[in-house]
């Protein structure tokens, strides 16, 4: 099914179904589904009682199946008839109660409620008593959808689904409540400004100069993170990456490390994976996103940087339309004071191209202070092949600092830091 | 299912009456008396061929002996000058003493049971079948018999289908659906049998009907056969892109993610079959959706069928063979796993969606009686 597809069925669920139906829904859509409500064991004997065959058949038919709330869910026979149960109730009055109901009651109310039930409804409350429930719908995706419903941005809808809420009516209906003006949101991001390659193009072996002056570019490596905002406002750290997604639960490090930023303050940069003076593979970091909590034990593996190479927002102003030039020293000496304050296992930096001997004269590199930060791509076609043929690994990201230049260019470099990419633009 | 004739018990007949009846051979299925085999995956001098899919019909032998419906897809796909040999449902031939008959399996069109009589001895290879009738071939007819050689394709209990009403009308709605956006609807569906099946199905008046090559292949045989089917034409870019969306274009599985279906533009896929059953096939193809609609006996079907065919003996064969002939020797049945042999490829038109199970069992020689 289409991406819009989807988004539109959520919205016409949210829209059409009763706030105290909904709240469930979307707690389990969260992933936050309740622990097993039967043992695995009493599962198995049960639905096989249920389906009136032997246990070594409905063994054959999980073999088949892969999966036991799918298996149970084909095995037992059709419902008599439907009670018309509605999601709360069947969580509220069947799935809650199942837990704590001894041995021989719980078994009557799972054999009662799995004849009132449709098989593609069976499927779904077995997912629910084995705690398995998932459905191939990201979060982002829901998110977007109750946004469209509340009408307000998905940056906002997303902050106030992390947020403190529970399965209720009550709580469903707040989460969809318009925005109010006395309270300004403050879990919205920028726009992600994304490197793109130039309008001009430039042959390998051709000329240089449509580019201008060397000096007038700023150059910077691109990392193979995840790039993100570091939003701090009203005494709350939010972590977002590019497209809408709200990744403050995966990164706790920095969350805790942002505790000692100024209130007012976003930062665009990159998330990395860090062992001593260097980043680790990207695939290190992947395996903490769509993370709701991170344990200890992961934490421990690595240690987490966040590279920041830019400041849209100082101490509650939006700072985008100033230079770059300017807000790269802002940021610099924003760091420089809260370094000191920093939890050991963050590393804040900021990475400039023109400490490491990239290419010539780059260290030579003049910023022209006057860049706004460009909330929009700069579209073009081809790589940009401004170095000689055997510098051909690196992808780092120039930024124009002269006004004639509008746009950014990826070119190929040496020497390239040890986890950036050879291609593409950033996580 | 009407049953027709009796058998005698089996105390008045005598003991080695059945092994000169049916053996499981290295060539397949084998009568030692009647001298020929039943769907045998090697060349043999005359073979009793239940039904024209690929795996029951293979080519080389001398002489074939088929429904007479069955007969043009035997020679589409064996060949036009095929010796092939007709015999009507239910009429009679006997050879070397064991008396053949041909019963509706109401699996594809010309599908038969073949029954074997032989010194009392009555013996029924099912081939594959189907209870629900669906018009594009002769119903199943229960035939009973002392030995009953079943399919077990879906010998598991998870596998149970609805009504075939209830899924050709979520059919259409689904066609209707894409319709509605300018979507042009893709069914795949296995291209003998299933197809013209689905043909039938089909609401003709929601718009145009387009088809693979690979489906038109057998359209003949079902129209020799008086098979009342829709107006379709083959599929091509303008005729199906002309249609803007409202257009429904049956194909077989391999044209999936084919530069053939790439020049349809915009499409919706969905897969007709048994296996769609189970998510995890339907996933695995990437569908947008799965119709489970098979022409193969559902669990329930297949021990209703055994139990009426008032059978002792059981062989099953195909599919989930395993689950079946326990179960059925938990319940009192003298049942064995028959190997099928597979010469390598899998039909074209055979239901394997991907589930299709490895037996387990090692080859046994059928025992000589029970």
């Amino acid at each position: 099914m289409r991406t819009n597809e989807k988004v539109v069925l959520l919205e016409e669920y949210f829209r059409e179904t009763p706030p105290a139906d909904a709240a469930w829904a979307l707690q389990f859509l969260c992933g936050r589904t309740l622990p097993r409500a039967v043992p695995t064991k009493s599962l198995w004997l049960w639905a096989a009682e249920a389906a009136q065959i032997p246990v070594w058949l409905m063994e054959e038919s999980y073999q088949a199946v892969g999966d036991l709330a799918e298996t149970i869910a084909l095995l037992l026979p059709d419902s008599l008839e439907s009670t018309g149960l509605s999601l709360s109730q069947l969580v509220e009055q069947r799935l809650v109660p199942l837990r704590s109901l001894p041995e021989r009651a719980r078994h009557d109310l799972l054999q009662k409620t799995w004849l009132e039930l449709s098989s593609s409804e069976r499927l779904v409350w077995n997912k629910l008593i084995t705690g398995e429930f998932r459905l191939g719908v990201a979060r982002t995706l829901v998110i977007r959808a109750l946004a469209a419903v509340a009408q307000v941005e998905p940056a906002i809808m997303a902050h106030r689904v992390m947020g403190s809420w529970t399965p209720t009516s009550a709580d469903f209906t707040r989460l969809l409540a318009p925005t109010s003006p006395q309270s300004p949101e403050i879990a919205q991001p920028y726009p992600f400004f994304l490197a793109s390659p130039l309008e001009i193009k430039i042959r390998r072996g051709e000329s240089l100069e449509p580019l201008g002056r060397i000096q007038d570019w700023f150059a910077e490596w691109k990392w193979d993170g995840i790039r993100a905002q570091l939003i701090r406002r009203q005494g709350e750290s939010l972590l977002w990456s590019r497209g809408d997604e709200m990744i403050t639960e995966a990164f706790p490090e920095i969350i805790e490390a942002s505790h000692v930023l100024p209130e007012g303050t976003v930062l665009d940069g990159e998330i990395l994976a860090w062992q001593g003076e260097r980043p680790l593979p990207f695939s290190k970091l992947q395996r903490r996103l769509g993370r709701k909590k991170v344990a200890g034990k992961t934490r421990a593996e690595f240690l987490i940087a966040f590279v920041a190479y830019d400041l849209l927002e100082f101490a509650g102003t939006d700072i985008r339309t100033q230079p770059l030039e300017q807000r790269r020293r802002q940021l610099e000496e924003l760091l420089q004071q809260v370094t000191g304050q920093l939890a050991e296992e963050v590393t804040w930096r900021t990475y400039d191209a023109t400490e490491t001997p990239l290419f010539p004269g780059a260290a030579a590199i003049d910023t022209n202070p006057c860049s706004p930060f460009l909330p929009s791509r700069c579209g073009v076609t081809g790589a940009l092949q401004v170095l000689p043929s055997s510098f051909e690994t690196a992808t780092f990201t120039l930024y124009p600092s002269s006004a004639s230049v509008d746009a950014t260019c990826q070119c190929a470099a040496s020497t390239p830091p040890p986890n950036s990419r050879s291609e593409g633009t950033s996580a | 299912m009407g049953a027709i004739s009796t058998v005698a018990p089996r105390s008045r007949i005598g003991k080695d009456t059945f092994a000169m009846l049916l053996q499981n051979t290295e060539r397949g299925l084998y009568c030692p008396a009647g001298g020929f085999h039943i769907d045998p995956w090697q060349p043999v001098d005359l073979a009793i061929i239940t039904h024209g899919h690929s795996d029951h019909a293979r080519p080389g032998s001398r002489q074939y002996l088929t429904e007479a419906t069955g007969k043009p897809i035997l020679q589409s796909r064996l060949g036009m000058n095929a010796p092939v040999e007709t015999l009507r449902y239910d009429q009679t031939v006997t050879r070397n003493g064991v008396k053949i008959s041909l019963h509706p399996a109401g699996h594809i069109l010309g599908s038969a049971q073949v029954r074997l009589e032989h010194a009392g001895e009555v013996c029924v290879i099912s081939g594959d079948y189907k209870l629900e009738a669906d018009g594009t071939c002769a119903p199943f007819e229960l035939v009973r018999c002392h030995t009953f050689v079943t399919e077990s394709t879906f010998g598991l209990p998870i596998y149970r289908w609805r009504p075939q009403e209830e899924i050709f009308r979520e059919l259409n709605q689904w066609w209707h659906a894409n319709q509605l956006v300018n979507r042009t609807s893709v069914l795949f569906c296995y291209a003998l049998g299933k197809a013209q099946r689905l043909l039938a199905g089909l609401e003709p008046r929601l718009g145009p009907i387009f088809l693979h090559g690979a489906m038109e292949r057998f359209l003949p045989a079902y129209q020799a056969a008086g098979i009342n089917l829709p107006a379709a034409v083959k599929a091509d870019a303008q005729n199906v892109k002309g249609a803007g969306g409202a257009g429904i274009v049956l194909a077989p599985d391999s044209a999936a993610n084919s530069s053939w279906l790439r020049k349809f533009g915009d499409v919706s896929t969905a897969f007709a079959s048994g296996w769609m059953q189970v998510r995890g096939p339907r996933r695995r193809r990437a569908l947008d959706r799965g119709f489970v609609l098979s022409d193969h006996a559902d669990w329930n079907g297949l021990l209703q069928t055994i139990r009426a065919t008032g059978a002792e003996k059981i062989w099953a064969t195909h599919g989930y063979t395993a689950p079946l002939v326990r179960y059925l020797r938990e319940g009192g049945w003298s049942a064995e796993t028959i190997e099928t042999q597979f010469a390598g490829e899998l039909g074209e038109d055979m239901e394997s969606g991907g589930a299709r199970p490895v037996l387990e069992e090692p080859v046994e020689p059928p025992a000589a009686e029970s």
